[in-house]
């Protein structure tokens, strides 16, 4: 299981990706996606995840809209048209950041 | 399937934990609950899947959370005793006013430097707060510049107005800073913010008035010479506390006594006072 200090720095990309991918999700859908698609790798925290939720809702980024379910309410997030800019942008960031590490980890002996 | 019996005892023990931000409760109730319904389905009783959630995600994490979305939101609460402190000094800035308008202890060009210092600092806190989404630091100068000009348009100033009404002449000073604010923060924004605060503490509202408490004193003591005019201290004194414990404490309830305890304090003395 990755730690939660190489999780916090991508949370935020990898909520939007999730929603760019699903549409609408609620909080506790995005920790057992997540879960599922890294095998149990990446496990999000409900005090890393909430906190990330809301900032990305404050930022304009997501809206929200709630349901009724079983005598309770459900709360969904998706993504709104600057949060899907901004889903595109941070995911192509983090796609070359991961490159750049990647080449980083794999250089040779002499090339480091 | 989680019963309406048990739904309301998660709520409750959700609620005693101190989640009370309306935005985050319904959310982390359909939380526990899945996770409690996930392990109701494998085969566990509601006690024991309850007592599973909270190992899954313990009670104490509650505040946390929430505490870091309202600082995340713009929608803190409270501050720490030295921000509180320094938050708290707009009241006792224009409490001393009072001595300035009704003194001679300095010079005359001091004292109205130190009036209108007072005057433009509260409409500067004002123009701040609407531009940094009224956190509550700035609420009190919303109360006192709307009611101090409201106020203003019923004085005459004799060297300035020559005996007649300021009337819509006070108002400009707020106009202004409602003009140079909107330059500065196009759009509704901070309304929307300050709505959302209200709506998270009514009690905000007694707050905003809560501004104007000092220079009511103030007026209560108009005309009263020095060293009698000492006497104001102690309202004065009480309304900052007031304003302090408002800012620093973390229970909603508390703010609010506050501010009532202060407000009912302040009045029965400067009232014993003058009669």
């Amino acid at each position: 299981m990755e730690s939660n200090e190489l999780i916090r720095g991508t949370l935020k990309p990898i909520i939007l990706r999730m929603l760019s991918a699903e549409g609408k999700m609620y909080g506790y859908q995005i920790t057992m996606k997540v879960r599922e698609l890294t095998e149990g790798e990446i496990q999000l925290t409900e005090g890393a995840l909430y906190p990330a939720l809301h900032q990305l809702l404050n930022e304009g980024s997501l809206i929200t809209e709630t349901e009724s379910f079983n005598g309770r309410k459900r709360v969904f997030y998706s993504l709104t048209d600057s949060g899907r800019e901004k889903a595109a942008y941070k995911l192509s960031e983090l796609r070359s950041f991961v490159a750049a590490l990647n080449r980083l980890l794999d250089a040779q002996p002499g090339e480091i | 399937m989680i019963k309406a019996n048990e739904l309301e005892f998660v709520r409750s023990i959700l609620k005693s934990s101190g989640l009370d931000f309306k935005p985050l409760e319904d959310e982390i109730l359909d939380h526990y609950c899945l996770i409690i319904e996930e392990r109701m389905l494998a085969g566990e009783s509601f006690e024991e899947s309850f007592k599973s959630a909270l190992e899954i995600f313990p009670l104490s994490e509650i505040q946390t959370i929430q505490e870091q979305i309202l600082e995340l939101t713009d929608m803190k609460r409270s501050y720490s005793l030295r921000e509180s402190l320094i938050y708290s000094v707009q009241f006792i800035v224009i409490g001393l006013m009072g001595f300035a308008l009704s003194s001679n202890l300095f010079p005359q060009f001091l004292q109205n430097l130190f009036i209108w210092g007072s005057i433009i600092g509260m409409f500067i806190l004002l123009g701040s707060g609407w531009v940094m989404n009224f956190p509550r630091w700035s609420l009190p100068s919303i109360g006192f510049c709307l009611i101090f000009s409201l106020y203003m348009t019923n004085v005459s100033i004799p060297l300035l107005t020559d005996g007649r009404l300021l009337g819509f002449t006070a108002l400009l000073p707020l106009l202004a800073t409602i003009i140079i604010s909107f330059t500065l923060k196009p759009g509704f924004e901070p309304f929307k913010k300050l709505q959302s605060k209200i709506a998270d503490e009514p009690g905000l509202i007694l707050f905003v008035f809560y501004g104007f408490m000092p220079f009511f004193t103030l007026l209560i003591f108009d005309e009263v010479a020095f060293p009698k005019l000492l006497y104001m201290v102690f309202p004065i004194m009480i309304i900052s506390t007031g304003a302090f414990m408002f800012y620093s404490s973390k229970v909603k309830l508390y703010r609010l006594m506050s501010l009532i305890i202060a407000i009912i304090t302040s009045m029965l003395i400067s009232i014993d006072y003058l009669f």
